[in-house]
This record gives structure tokens, C-alpha cells and sequence, in this order.
């Protein structure tokens, strides 16, 4: 079930008619059996992973928070986290190390095989394994305090809008929210209904309509690829992800708004950013925020001199890449990003960057190009097939370079999609405010919906394009 | 002028006006579909062409498929090689609605010609690849806005659009002509503005389209549209020839096809490799151009006058 399928659409107004009439305690297990009839409609076997993650993260909170022993607690942070990472390994990595293992050995002569394991990735699993761990680490560290029911806890992890695409939610903040629902505010249809229809037309006009072209250009059979087809195909990416993951974000945002829950902002228009530092505070806010906190952070973040920063910085970013998948196209992808935030920490030393506050100046302007194409460039790695796909396509880009009749193609489409949406970007940026519509004359509202909800019906894509961070 | 963030007025008049919209669109549509796309106008033009075929005396022969059929078959050219052979007078319409393939066929047929009972002597249904076969999914949209008559709807529902998702498009479909046709608004909107929209479609379409390589999997397709076809055809007395056609690369036909034609006594003919079409021949990889068409239908029309001939008659349907 996804929310731009018609199903949904029948299931979320039965959920929040239940949740208007429901008592308290009863609204939040309706909410619970609603979430995981939600995750169930994919594959029901995998709500056993979501049981298991459960149960070990609950149980191994509450004993943490019981336990006075140093030793006894870390050795109880150690198992949960562990039962986390192996579920996530398992699902999501074994293929790919074995694999790498196995070639490994056999380019020493060691010729040995390893067991196959043939499983669908359970969709989300990354999203929900982090969010539950984060919850046994900050009782650990003592910034939470454990849930109080289970019921409260299987329902932080599972809460059906953020569960299987994010944003990874931090415990402090939304299980106060779920543990006690608040009433409906005047607000809150307003809100919401802005952040499922915008979030609805980034990913059922823009995304869908770049995947196609994207696909075509990233397509092993094109032969005869330009630089010019290699460029658009890249910016066709860089809006498509952009569009389909921040679209996911804002639905979740909308209807949990519906429901009285306040999920936080996970993009803020990124590729307004004028350094990497500012991307990764616009770009996927929620993991971002994660690693920082959890990994670089813990690895001793800027604290132990320029050297140990770039390595932290380093390692951060290679993981986040990790994160994002089993190869290692990902894998250097958030290197190359770690890449970019060290060389940027390290000319801001030098004085040579310097933070530029001002909303929309010349030199802002050339910042935010450069950064947006420093982004896209990493996308050409994080969407190639492999690493010589990218390299080959690099090449092209720079010593085949011409336009033809199919690069007019794509950038006819561009501009179709993208040029009013890019505008309306740019006028919430201008404005800083991601609501800004709201708070607008009601004409400005009226040109955003007419044309939104326009486009959404003439122009949606025909065939079935899936959100991408749902492999995740 | 700035309202408050916790009224929603502002929401009421927007959604007043787009249901206005739709009311306008709605009519506009219905006046001028059309001008929509040339796929349309040969749609609707299908129950007066099917009207006056059935008033002719000789052998009705229906076309069906889809816009290869539309390209490759050159009504003048038939009629002319029809002539040419002698004996019983033959007339030809064509029904090719673009990116339809057996499913679409089979309840266009039924609602046009079955249950109006204008009812052809010979079925001509150009398919290429997998298009007769269970493969490819049925169009909600195609066959909520033009394919299935109201009689079919349950079969429909049952055996080709299953999918909560899918009934409501094939409803939505059904009910609203803008929503019916707003791949062809969406088309004809992005031709106006886009450069080289065709050409680049197309392209795309086909690189996303993998090519058949060598050491693909054999074809392992079911055929439960066909055979529902040849069923209805054969109680409506209606002989069937299935065509073959060509494109620029090769495909194959699987055995099981094969052995159903046989079995059912139905005509293959096979112009998937016809030597005398050259690549220039076709508008892409798959489409004749005119020469193309002059050229394979004529080749085409000789072999079906064969088939015709042995037809025997049967009584006015009129």
C-alpha cells in the first residue's frame, strides 16, 4: 500500500475516523493494528522482523534503565544494538559482503563458495531499525527515560506514515506525541492537507516523470549517450530523488498532522544550499541528525584536531552511504560527500568560505549552482549501475559533449516539470518559510493547489514507479 | 489580506473552484474530444464504420490491433488487391486504438460488433511478441473508457482489472471523460510545448525496453484472453486469422501459441520476416511507414483473399 495508490486512500480515512471516536488507550492500539496492517499489505512475514526489534529494544531499554551496573548495561546496549545490526545485515548486506568476500578469496586462489540467501529487503527496514536503536541508546545515555507500555513502543516504531520511508524520528520527540495523542487543533487539516498535496504532486508529476528519462540515460543498452544526455540525465536524477523522497516526507508529515502527531521537516529545500555542511541540514534532516549524533559524534566528532575530524567526517559519510545500500556506488557516494564537508570545513579554517547568511545575493546565487552541481555530481555515482557506468559517463560529459535531438527532449520536459516547481521553491526560500502559502493571500494558495492539483490529474505518470527510498 | 493559518475558507473556495473546473473540462471534453488525438476520432468513429459494414453484401472483414495495425494496413491497398482477386466482394474496416494489445481486443470487439450484432465474417487481428498472449496487463483506463460494454463489466472486473487500485481507475474511467482521456491531454499538451516529444518518447521507450537477448528464458506465456476470443468467436460464426507482424527486431513465437492455433483451426500468418521490407520501410522500431504499408499489405491482402475464399457464406446478421 502506497499513499499515492487509491487503497490508501480508503484505508487512512477508516484509520482517522476510528482515531476521532476511539478513546485514548484505544485509538493508540488502533493505531497499532492500523500500522501493521499498513506494513502487512507488503509482505505479513515481515512483521515478525518488526516484532523482534520490538521486543529487544523494549526489553533491553527497560533493563538498562533498571540495571546499576556499568557493565551489566553496556553489555545489554551491546546485545540490542547487535540483534538490530544482524537483522539489518542479514536483510540488506549478507548478499553484498559474501559476494565481495567470495571474489576476494577467489582472486587469491582460495576458490570457495558461500550460502546463497534469496530474500526480498523487507521494505523500511533500515528506516525502523534505526529509529528503535537510537531509542535503547539515548536510555542508555540517559537522555530518555523507557516507554512505559509496550503497546507505546511497538507504536513508535511502527507508526504507519514514517515507517517505512522515515523521517527516523527520535524518541523524545514523538513518543510523548503518540503516548498521549493530543486533540485536533483548528490548524490541523489546514496543514496537513498542504503537506499531502504538495507531497503527493513532487512524486506523482515530478518524480514519476523524471524516472522514466532517468532510466532511459542510466539504461545499459544506450549506445549512443552524450554528454549533453549524460548532464540532463543527471539533473533529471538529482529532481527525481529529490522529489520522490521529500514527497514521501511531506505526505507522512500531512497525515500524521491529521492525526495530532507533528513529524519534523526531513528536507528543507536542499539544493538551496550554498555549502555541503548546509545540505546535509536540508538534505534527509532526520538521518543526517542520526549519524551525527550516534556515529560521528561518539567517534569523537570535531574534537580531537583537524586530522581525527576528516576521518570522523570520513567514516560518517561512508556509512551513511552504506545506508542508503548494499554496493559500493553508495559507499563512495557518502564518502565523496564526506569528502566535500571535509574540504569545506577545512577552507572555512582557511578563511577562504565564508558563511554567507544573505537570502539570495550574486555570490549566494554561484554558491548555491556550484553546490547544486556538486550534489548532482554525486548522484551520477549513487545512480549509476556500477562504478564503470559512472566513469564511462564522466568521460562522455567531458569529451562528448553536443546536443541532440533527444537531449532537446529532456530538457523540454525539464522545464515543463520543473521550472514552476523550482519557482515555488524558490519563493518559499526567499520567503523562509516552508508554510509560506498559508500564511499568503488566499489567491497565492489557490495558484498553488489549481495548478498542483491540475497537474496531478493530467500530467501524473501512467506507469507504476515506486518511492525509492522504500529499498532502503 | 492574510488569513488565519486555522481557517480553511480559503481551502473551500479552491475546492469550489476546481470542481467547477472539472465541470468545464468535463463538457468541453464531450464537445471536442475529437480534437484530442486522431486515436480518438477513429474510436468513436468505430460504430458507424461498424454500422456500415454491416450493411455491406459481400465479406466483412474487421482489422483489429493496435497502432502497428493503424500504420502497417493500407485500407486502399487492400481494397485494391480485394478487387484484383475476384469472386465475392470483400470490405475492410480497421480498429486499432493505440497501446491496446489482446485484453483491450477482446472487450472492444464484443461491445462493437457482438453485442450491437453487427457481427463480421473475418476477424483479422495483427499482434506482435507477446501482445496475444496473457502477458501483458489490461489498461484500466483503455478499458474503462472505450473497451468494455456494460454486459462485460463483471468479466472484467473479474478477470482483468483485480486490483482495488485498478477497479477504481477502470470506474474513474467510466465515469469521467477527462480522466478517460487524460493520457491524450497530457500527450497532446506536451507535443505543443516539448521539443521533439514524439521522437523522444519513443526512444525512451525504448531504451527502457531491454532487447531480447539469446540466452533469454524460453517463453512460458498462458493464453486465457485468446481462448475466450476464439470461443466467442466461433459461437458468433466468425473466422479468425491471427497475423504475425513485422517489426525491425526479431521476435519469437512460443510453441504453445502455435499448438493453440492449431488445435482451435485457427490461421497463422506469419510476416514477422517478410524480405521485401526493408529497415527504412519503418517510422521506428516497430511502425511501417507508407511504402512499408502500401508494401505489406499488399503481400498481406494475397494471402488473406486465400483464406477468405474457402469462408463459406453465412445469413445477413443485419
Amino acid at each position: 500500500m502506497l499513499f499515492n495508490q487509491y487503497s490508501f486512500w480508503i484505508f487512512f480515512p477508516v484509520v482517522i475516523v476510528l482515531h476521532r471516536l476511539l478513546p485514548g488507550e484505544w485509538k493508540k492500539r488502533m493505531l497499532l493494528l492500523a500500522s501493521y496492517y499498513f506494513y502487512g499489505s507488503w509482505d505479513w512475514r515481515y512483521l515478525a522482523l518488526i516484532l523482534i526489534i520490538t521486543l529487544a529494544n523494549y526489553v533491553a531499554a527497560a533493563r538498562i534503565h533498571a540495571s546499576a551496573s556499568p557493565g551489566v548495561r553496556k553489555g545489554l546496549l551491546a546485545g540490542a544494538v547487535t540483534v538490530n545490526l544482524v537483522i539489518l545485515g542479514v536483510f540488506k548486506y549478507y548478499g553484498f559482503f559474501t559476494g565481495e568476500l567470495v571474489e576476494l578469496l577467489n582472486g587469491v586462489g582460495l576458490h570457495i563458495g558461500a550460502p546463497v540467501l534469496k530474500v526480498a529487503l523487507p521494505v523500511g527496514i533500515s528506516f525502523y531499525t534505526f529509529q528503535s536503536m537510537s531509542y535503547t541508546i539515548d536510555v542508555y545515555k540517559k537522555n530518555s527515560i523507557p516507554a512505559e507500555s509496550l503497546v507505546d513502543f511497538a507504536l513508535f516504531v511502527s507508526f504507519f506514515p514514517q515507517l517505512v520511508a522515515g523521517p527516523i524520528e527520535r524518541y523524545n520527540r514523538l513518543m510523548p506525541q503518540l503516548a498521549k495523542i493530543r486533540p485536533p487543533r483548528s490548524d490541523d487539516f489546514r496543514i496537513g492537507l498542504y503537506h499531502v498535496v504538495t507531497g503527493l504532486f513532487r512524486k506523482i508529476v515530478i518524480a514519476d516523470n523524471m524516472a522514466p528519462i532517468v532510466d532511459s540515460v542510466f539504461s545499459p543498452h544506450n549506445a549512443d549517450l552524450t554528454g549533453a544526455e549524460v548532464l540532463l540525465g543527471v539533473y533529471c536524477f538529482s529532481f527525481q530523488i529529490y522529489c520522490d523522497f521529500s514527497g514521501y516526507s511531506s505526505i507522512a508529515q500531512g497525515i500524521s498532522r491529521w492525526m495530532g502527531v507533528d513529524l519534523m521537516y526531513n528536507f528543507r529545500l536542499p539544493y538551496f544550499s550554498k555549502d555541503p555542511s548546509e545540505f546535509w541540514r536540508r538534505w534527509h534532516v532526520s538521518l543526517s541528525e542520526w549519524f551525527r549524533d550516534y556515529l560521528y559524534i561518539p567517534l569523537g566528532g570535531n574534537r580531537g584536531g583537524r586530522a581525527a575530524t576528516y576521518r570522523n567526517l570520513l567514516v560518517t559519510m561512508a556509512l551513511c552511504g552504506l545506508w542508503h545500500g548494499a554496493a559500493w556506488t553508495f559507499v563512495f557516494w557518502g564518502f565523496y560527500h564526506g569528502l566535500l564537508l571535509a574540504a569545506n570545513r577545512a577552507l572555512e579554517k582557511m578563511g577562504v568560505l565564508r558563511s554567507d547568511t544573505r537570502i539570495l545575493s550574486a555570490a549566494g546565487i554561484v554558491k548555491i549552482i556550484v553546490m547544486f552541481h556538486l550534489a548532482a555530481l554525486g548522484w551520477l555515482f549513487f545512480r549509476a549501475e556500477n562504478f564503470a557506468q559512472a566513469v564511462d559517463m564522466l568521460g562522455l560529459l567531458v569529451f562528448d559533449f553536443h546536443m541532440t535531438d533527444y537531449s532537446w527532449y529532456m530538457m523540454g520536459m525539464m522545464i515543463f516539470f520543473l521550472a514552476p516547481f523550482m519557482a515555488f521553491e524558490t519563493w518559499l526560500y526567499r520567503g523562509g518559510d516552508m508554510e509560506r502559502p498559508l500564511k499568503s493571500s488566499w489567491i497565492w494558495l489557490a495558484v498553488v493547489y489549481i495548478y498542483c492539483a491540475n497537474m496531478m490529474y493530467f500530467f501524473h505518470y501512467g506507469g507504476n514507479v515506486e518511492f525509492i527510498y522504500f529499498q532502503f | 489580506m492574510s488569513l488565519s493559518i486555522s481557517s480553511f475558507s480559503s481551502e473551500r473556495k479552491i475546492a469550489a473552484i476546481l470542481a467547477l473546473e472539472l465541470i468545464l473540462v468535463e463538457l468541453f471534453i464531450f464537445f471536442y474530444q475529437d480534437r484530442l488525438s486522431g486515436d480518438i476520432r477513429n474510436i468513436k468513429a468505430i460504430p458507424e464504420e461498424s454500422r456500415r459494414l454491416a450493411s455491406f453484401d459481400g465479406i466483412k472483414l474487421v482489422f483489429l490491433g493496435n497502432s502497428m495495425i493503424h500504420d502497417g494496413v493500407d485500407l486502399d491497398v487492400f481494397n485494391e488487391e480485394a478487387s484484383k482477386a475476384g469472386g465475392t466482394r470483400v470490405r475492410a474496416i480497421k480498429v486499432n486504438p493505440d497501446g491496446t494489445t489482446i485484453a483491450e481486443w477482446y472487450y472492444l470487439f464484443k461491445k462493437q460488433f457482438i453485442w450491437t450484432g453487427r457481427v463480421p465474417d473475418v476477424l483479422v487481428v495483427g499482434f506482435e511478441d507477446d501482445y496475444a498472449s496473457d502477458s501483458r496487463p489490461a489498461s484500466a483506463v483503455h478499458l474503462g473508457s472505450m473497451d468494455v460494454s456494460i454486459e462485460d463489466v463483471p468479466e472484467a472486473m473479474r478477470d482483468e482489472v483485480r486490483s482495488f487500485d485498478e477497479r477504481v481507475k477502470f470506474i474513474l474511467s467510466w465515469l469521467l471523460l477527462s480522466y478517460a482521456n487524460n493520457e491524450s491531454i497530457h500527450r497532446r499538451a506536451l507535443d505543443m510545448v516539448v521539443p521533439n516529444y514524439r521522437e523522444g518518447r519513443l526512444k525512451q521507450r525504448d531504451l527502457n525496453e531491454p532487447p531480447e537477448s539469446d540466452d533469454a528464458p524460453a517463453l512460458d506465456y498462458s493464453y486465457s484472453r485468446l481462448m475466450k476470443f476464439i470461443q466467442v468467436l466461433k459461437e458468433n460464426d466468425i473466422k479468425m486469422i491471427l497475423v504475425a507482424m513485422p517489426v525491425k527486431q526479431d521476435y519469437r513465437l512460443d510453441d504453445e501459441l502455435e499448438n493453440i492455433l492449431e488445435r482451435e483451426g485457427i490461421t497463422l500468418i506469419d510476416m514477422r520476416e517478410y524480405n521485401g521490407l526493408d529497415d527504412d520501410m519503418f517510422k521506428d522500431g516497430q511502425h511501417l511507414n507508407e511504402e512499408g504499408a502500401r508494401l505489406f499489405t499488399s503481400v498481406l491482402s494475397r494471402k488473406l483473399m486465400k483464406e477468405i475464399k474457402e469462408k463459406p457464406e453465412k445469413p445477413d446478421t443485419r
